[in-house]
C-alpha cells in the first residue's frame, strides 16, 4: 500500500496509485464553510470543537486530523504548521451563530447591519451583508485610475485578499521563519504537502483596479497592463526564490492561483492569455522547478478549457479545481483530449447543483462516475469542485468521501 | 457631415473618446437624437453581443464597448427625454440580498442600455421589498435578478415572492441570471427568463417585452 504522498506524486506523475488521492482544505479552494463543519463532525459522531477559521475571506474550517483520518484525505498544506498557539486567534461568531476563533489579523466589526474587516491604515477592506456567509473586496488601491507602481508590495496588506490571508500570514515576518515548522510538519506527515504560493496576475489586477477596470485595462490600454504586470511579476520572481529557498525540499506541490474562466468561457480570449500571461507563467513555473522538485499546480476556476494548451505549454501540471459544470469542462472530454498532459486536480463532484442540491444517492452515482472517468492512468486527485459551501447538508458531505471510499475499495477487490 | 460609420466602428472597438466625440459632432450637426440611437449605437451594440456570441469578443471587449456607448448616452439621454422619445422598454435590474457580485448584472444593465431599454440599476444586496418598490415607482416591464452564490440564489425566489404578494408580479416579467444560476432554476421559482449571458439577456428583454 502506498503512502499518502506517494499516492498523490505517483498520480501527478501518471502512474496508476494504488487509490484516488484526496484533497480535502489543503488549499484555499479545496475546504469546508466554518457553518458545514461542526454539522459534519456531528454526524460522523465526532465530539463538538472549537472551529477555527482557516480563509477568513471565505470563512472555511481547519479540518481537525480525526475529520481528515475519518475522510482518508492524502494531502495538506504548510499553514498547518503555523498559529498553534491561541495567542494568534481571537472570538467572532459565524453568520448562523455558531462561534469560531479569526485570525487576530482579520477581526471582523460591526457597521450597522454588516460584518465589515478593516486595514492596517484603518479604511475598510472587506464586507459581507447580513444574510451572506462570505466576505468580499471593498476597496481597491488603484481604483482611482492613478497607480503608484512602486506601492504594489506595501498595499498587499491593504486590500483583502492578500490583507486577509490564512495562517501563516503575518505570523511571520519572511519566508525564512518557513523553514523549522515546515521540515517538522514534512517529518511527522505521511501527506503530500502543498506550498501555497499564488503569483496570480489577472486576479491581481482585478484586486488592484477592480474586476472591470482590470479587463478594461487589458483590452484597451495594454502598454500600462503590461506594465503592471511586469512590476508584479518582479515581485514574485524574488519571493518565489525565497519561498523555495525556505521550503522546496519539503513540498511536493507549489500552488500558483489565478481565476481565469468564467461560467461558459474564459474571462479573457485565448489570444489575451497569450499575450499578457502565458509568457509570465511559463518564467515563474520554470525557475520553481529550477529550485526545486516541485509539481506546478494552478487554481483557476471557471470554463478554462481554451486555454489548457497553451496552459500545458507554459509548463503546468495540475489544473484546479476543473469545475465540470461549466461549458466545455466535462471530464471525459478532458481526460481524453488533455490526460496525458496535465493531472486534473478536481472535478470529483459538482459543487454549484449536485453536492448542494442532490440528494446522497445521487452524490454517490455521480462520484462514481467522474473517478471511474478521471482515475484511469492516475493524473487525478479528487477534490469536490470547490470549497463546501454553508448550506451543503453534512449526511451530502459524507456521502462524497463515502463514494470514493468505494471506489477505492473496488479497485483493490 | 460627419461620417457616423465611424460612430459605429468607435462603438464596436470600445473607443470612448472617439465615440463621445462622434456623438458631439453629430448633435452639433442636427442629426435627430433617436436616429444617432437607432441607425448607429443599437446596431453597434447589437455588433459587439454578436462577436461575443461567435468568441470573438470575450468580458474585456464588452465591457469596453458598453463603457464607450454609455459616455456617449450620457449626453444623448437628455435630449431623447426632451424630444419624448419612448425607450425599448422599462427595466429595474440588481443583485439580490446578500450577494456583492455585479460584473455580471452591471454588463447587462450596459447591454440592455445599448438596446435601447430604459435601466434602472438598484445595484447589490438588494432586498426584496426594494425590487417591489421599484418596479412600482419606475412602472417597469421587466426586472432582472443577478447572484453569483449558490447561497444567495434563494434570495431570487423570495424576490419573485414578494412581487407576487405585492400584487405586482402580473404586470412585470422576471428575469434572472449568474453564474450558478440555471434555466431548470428559472422555472423552478416561476421566473420567466433565464439568460446565460449579457446578449441573451437582450434577446430575452426584447422577446419579452413584445409578447
Amino acid at each position: 500500500m502506498m503512502t499518502s504522498q506517494e499516492r498523490v506524486l505517483a498520480s501527478l506523475n501518471h502512474r496508476q496509485p494504488d487509490q484516488v488521492p484526496i484533497d480535502l482544505s489543503a488549499h484555499r479552494s479545496s475546504g469546508m464553510a466554518a457553518i458545514a463543519y461542526p454539522k459534519v463532525r456531528a454526524a460522523l459522531g465526532l465530539e463538538p470543537r472549537t472551529v477555527y477559521v482557516y480563509d477568513p475571506v471565505q470563512q472555511l474550517a481547519i479540518i481537525d486530523e480525526d475529520v481528515l483520518d475519518r475522510f482518508g484525505i492524502d494531502v495538506t498544506e504548510i499553514g498547518r504548521a503555523f498559529c498553534r498557539e491561541e495567542k494568534w486567534w481571537t472570538d467572532w461568531t459565524l453568520p448562523d451563530g455558531t462561534p469560531c476563533k479569526m485570525p487576530v489579523w482579520a477581526k471582523p466589526e460591526r457597521n450597522g447591519s454588516e460584518w465589515v474587516v478593516r486595514a492596517p491604515r484603518g479604511h475598510i477592506m472587506a464586507r459581507m451583508p447580513e444574510w451572506s456567509v462570505t466576505f468580499d473586496q471593498a476597496w481597491w488601491p488603484f481604483l482611482d485610475g492613478e497607480e503608484d507602481l512602486t506601492k504594489i508590495q506595501e498595499l498587499f496588506k491593504e486590500h483583502m485578499w492578500p490583507g486577509m490571508p490564512s495562517p501563516p500570514g503575518p505570523s511571520i515576518s519572511g519566508p525564512e521563519e518557513l523553514t523549522g515548522p515546515v521540515s517538522e510538519l514534512r517529518k511527522k506527515t505521511r501527506r503530500a504537502i502543498i506550498g501555497g504560493f499564488g503569483g496570480n496576475m489577472l486576479e491581481m489586477g482585478q484586486f488592484h483596479y477592480r474586476m472591470d477596470n482590470f479587463l478594461m485595462l487589458l483590452a484597451g490600454e495594454p502598454k500600462r497592463a503590461h506594465r503592471f504586470l511586469d512590476a508584479l511579476v518582479e515581485i514574485y520572481m524574488k519571493r518565489l526564490e525565497r519561498f523555495l529557498a525556505a521550503v522546496g525540499p519539503y513540498i511536493d506541490i507549489i500552488g500558483f492561483g489565478d481565476d481565469l474562466g468564467s461560467q461558459n468561457r474564459p474571462q479573457i480570449s485565448p489570444q489575451m492569455y497569450r499575450e499578457f500571461f502565458k509568457p509570465r507563467h511559463a518564467m515563474m513555473w520554470a525557475r520553481a522547478k529550477q529550485l526545486a522538485n516541485v509539481k506546478v499546480m494552478l487554481h483557476s476556476c471557471g470554463a478554462v478549457r481554451a486555454l489548457l494548451p497553451d496552459l500545458i505549454e507554459a509548463g503546468l501540471d495540475a489544473i484546479n479545481p476543473v469545475q465540470i459544470s461549466c461549458r466545455g469542462m466535462e471530464a471525459e472530454g478532458l481526460k481524453r483530449d488533455f490526460g496525458k498532459d496535465l493531472c486534473f486536480w478536481g472535478g470529483g463532484c459538482d459543487t454549484q447543483n449536485v453536492l448542494p442540491n442532490g440528494t446522497p444517492a445521487q452524490i454517490r452515482e455521480h462520484v462514481l462516475h467522474q473517478c471511474e472517468v478521471m482515475a484511469p492512468g492516475g493524473g487525478f486527485v479528487f477534490q469536490q469542485v470547490h470549497n463546501i459551501m454553508a448550506n451543503v447538508p453534512p449526511e451530502n458531505i459524507i456521502a462524497m468521501y463515502d463514494a470514493v471510499r468505494e471506489f477505492n475499495q473496488r479497485g483493490a477487490n | 457631415m460627419a461620417d457616423l460609420t465611424k460612430l459605429f466602428d468607435a462603438v464596436v472597438d470600445g473607443d470612448a473618446k472617439t465615440t463621445l466625440e462622434m456623438t458631439k459632432q453629430a448633435i452639433a450637426e442636427n442629426i435627430q437624437p433617436e436616429e444617432i440611437v437607432s441607425k448607429y449605437m443599437i446596431p453597434a451594440m447589437d455588433e459587439v453581443g454578436r462577436r461575443f456570441e461567435a468568441e470573438e469578443y470575450f468580458v474585456p471587449e464588452l465591457l469596453l464597448a458598453g463603457r464607450a456607448m454609455k459616455g456617449a448616452l450620457e449626453i444623448l439621454r437628455p435630449l431623447l427625454a426632451a424630444s419624448g422619445a419612448k425607450p425599448a422598454g422599462k427595466v429595474v435590474i440588481g443583485t439580490v440580498k446578500g450577494d456583492l457580485h455585479d460584473i455580471g448584472k452591471n454588463l447587462v444593465a450596459a447591454m440592455l442600455e445599448g438596446a435601447g431599454f430604459e435601466v434602472t440599476d438598484l445595484g447589490t444586496d438588494v432586498s426584496p421589498e426594494k425590487f417591489v418598490e421599484a418596479v412600482n415607482t419606475k412602472d417597469a416591464q421587466i426586472v432582472c435578478l443577478s447572484a453569483l452564490l449558490t447561497v444567495t440564489m434563494p434570495a431570487m425566489k423570495s424576490t419573485v415572492e414578494a412581487l407576487t404578494s405585492a400584487g405586482v408580479r402580473d404586470k412585470v416579467k422576471v428575469m434572472i441570471g449568474g453564474a450558478p444560476v440555471t434555466d431548470q432554476y428559472a422555472r423552478e421559482i416561476g421566473a420567466d427568463s433565464y439568460s446565460e449571458n449579457a446578449s441573451a439577456a437582450v434577446a430575452a428583454a426584447r422577446t419579452l417585452v413584445a409578447a
